[in-house]
């Protein structure tokens, strides 16, 4: 509890603090204190000799206010109060400089403008080096073997590839039931269900297949490696690595790019076969197009090069998602925050690049008329 | 003297490593209390259990007189809010600069206006010896010393009754860690805190700790330093035979503190 005393006399406020003056009772302090006018007062003495308890945040209030009284004009006098107290409040008010200088959100836009170019251009830089980086690498492990990490390229086929199987048979099943209720439904109107097989067939084969387990794996693994790599190099493990001689790249950016060169294709190959099968299943099951006239529809209109068409893509997605997630983890600097936007930044610009690619691949397959 | 926090018949085991065993541990008010014992001997443990990220699997702790394993956890917090705690590696939070993780306890528990919590920020900033340039930088931006003067003003903020340090000096420098155990001396005597320090440093046990509580067997044994050395129990006299102690001892001698040699 605080108890305040004022007396005046011949122009002096004097102000008996008494009580516990803590910061639990910061707000009591502050109307108190502020309720007290000068009147004609021209001095004021603040009498601590009676206080129980007075601590750091209290003693700044009464500080606080003395300074305003100061300011109208009084004498201020502080008696039996902690000098280290006055101190540390007298030279924290000296270094009290504007902080965050104001220039940050004045700056022109052409400025900002120039800046985030700049920006642009820095990190656009930083991502070609980060690919010659991985480029030497390749290179390097294909001409001597003794420096590629086989045992850690298997552990990233299982953790990106045998691991996702689940996932990504699923979602191949789950977009094939999905085309084939929509076009079945549509195409059985003008009497031409069987089309139903070769649209199914193609779509996913030449696009879905292998578009929606780029996407899928972007989130499972582009993330992880970049959360992995990023937690790494905030715990100065890949400076550790350095400084003992290793080189980052070929420990831990080749063997992930490595592993999923080889599981990307793989899983979409497996994500092929089971939208296929999803697909059968489902027209026998609501446009009577039975398992057999399934197969030989299939095995007559649908060619190896469609299929070829869709997996060649697979390799050159699972470039981009590996390096994305890698540079994106490598990019992370100290904080925690750090790591999240960059782990955010490998998914979003990896399933941002794959979408890019297959525009462009699709064009190009035109051109080709592939 | 009057004690502020008791453990009493503290028990913790963890699968079948018991790691304390029927220990009883008073804090006193206003002294400074370092804990030590070898590596693994439950050091950490003790403090967790403490501040209460820890359930205990038996036995009491008192605050002022108030049992707190038992306690509501909102009763708790208020209670914790008269405690500051320095984690040895500083907790900082990385997101947020110097400023705001000094303020944060400010902002969050007072209704303080924001130029009242940035004043208040820089006064501690100030009692830990930073300059007040030091309060836009961010964390990761820190060296390893700074770190420790914004955990512990961070710690200070809310004006606490006990201060707990965590291995307030590893990691740093000789100059610094001697400059950190000043710090602390003066704040100690200035702010009429309490202080509880677990330790590896001989050299703030000898400066800076009045009381030494000691984890040995499971148990603590406490006194102040020359009783401890006097001790004849063969952990005790272990822990303070290493030449790096015995160092240190003999400059304490030539302070005026007897020794065992």
């Amino acid at each position: 509890m605080i108890e305040l005393e004022t007396t005046r006399q011949e122009g002096t406020l004097r102000l008996n603090l008494q009580g516990k003056w803590t910061f639990a009772e910061a707000d009591a302090i502050k109307t108190q204190l502020s309720a007290i006018g000068l009147e004609a007062a021209v001095g004021v003495v603040v009498d601590a000799s009676a206080l129980e308890r007075l601590d750091v945040t209290a003693a700044w209030l009464v500080y606080q206010q003395a300074q305003v009284w100061q300011q109208q004009g009084a004498e201020i006098r502080f008696e039996h109060f902690p000098a280290e107290y006055l101190g540390y409040f007298e030279k924290a008010r000296q270094r009290d400089q504007p902080v965050m200088g104001w220039g940050a959100f004045l700056q022109t836009p052409v400025r900002r403008l120039g800046q985030s170019a700049l920006a642009l251009l820095a990190t656009l830089r930083s991502f070609i080096t980060f690919f010659g980086h991985s480029l030497v690498g390749l290179v390097v492990a294909l001409f001597s073997p003794s420096t590629f990490r086989f045992r850690s390229v298997f552990h990233h086929v299982f953790s990106t590839g045998i691991s996702a199987v689940p996932i990504v048979a699923l979602i191949a099943c789950l977009i094939s039931i999905v085309i084939t209720y929509q076009g079945g439904g549509q195409l059985r109107d003008l009497g031409a269900e069987m089309y139903t097989v070769d649209m199914v067939a193609i779509s996913v084969l030449r696009e879905l297949g292998v578009l929606l387990t780029a996407i899928m794996v972007a989130g499972r693994s582009g993330s992880a490696f970049a959360a992995e790599i990023g937690l790494m190099k905030t715990n100065q493990e890949v400076d550790a690595l350095r400084v003992m001689g290793g080189d980052p790249f070929m420990i831990l950016v080749i063997p992930r790019l490595v592993a999923l060169v080889i599981a990307l294709p793989l899983l979409t190959i497996l994500a092929d076969i089971m939208a296929l099968a999803a697909a059968a299943l489902i027209s026998s099951a609501i446009l009577d197009i039975s398992f057999s006239q399934f197969y030989s529809r299939v095995a007559l209109n649908v060619e190896f090069r469609t299929f070829a068409a869709g997996l060649i893509k697979a390799p050159f997605f699972a470039v981009v998602i590996a390096l994305i997630g890698c540079w994106q983890g490598m990019r992370v600097t100290g904080s925690s925050e750090s790591l999240g936007e960059h782990t955010t930044k490998a998914v979003v610009d990896s399933i941002f690049l794959v979408l890019l690619l297959d525009a462009l691949f699709s064009v190009l397959f035109y051109q080709l008329g592939f | 003297m009057e004690t502020i926090i008791a453990v009493k018949h503290l028990v913790n085991q963890f699968g079948s490593q018991r790691v304390h065993d029927g220990l009883d541990l008073e804090i006193r008010r206003n002294e400074v209390l370092g804990i030590v014992g070898g590596s693994g001997s439950g050091k950490s443990v003790l403090l967790r259990t403490i501040l209460g990220l820890n359930t205990p699997t038996s036995g009491e702790i008192y605050f002022q007189g108030q049992e707190l394993t038992g306690m509501k956890r909102q009763e708790l917090a208020c209670l914790k809010r008269r405690w500051g705690v320095m984690f040895q590696r500083g907790a900082l939070f990385s997101s947020l600069s110097v400023a705001d993780n000094i303020q944060f306890a400010l902002r969050e528990f007072s209704h303080l206006t924001p130029a009242e919590c940035r004043e208040l920020m820089l006064v501690r900033l100030e009692m830990v010896g930073l300059e007040a340039h030091v309060a836009n930088k961010f964390p990761s931006e820190l060296s390893g010393g700074m770190i420790k003067r914004v955990a512990l003003a961070r710690a200070l903020v809310l004006d606490p009754q006990v201060l707990f340090l965590d291995e307030p000096t590893s990691g740093l420098d000789p100059v610094s860690a001697e400059e950190f155990d000043q710090l602390i001396t003066t704040l100690h005597h200035n702010l009429e805190l309490t202080v509880v320090m677990v330790t590896h440093d001989l050299d703030s046990l000898a400066s800076v700790c009045e009381r030494i509580a000691m984890l040995v067997d499971k148990r603590i044994v406490d006194g102040t330093l020359a009783e401890l050395l006097a001790s004849p129990h063969p952990q005790i006299r272990q822990y303070f035979s290493g030449r790096r102690a015995q160092a240190i001892m003999r400059e304490n001698t030539w302070n005026g503190m007897p020794t065992t040699s």
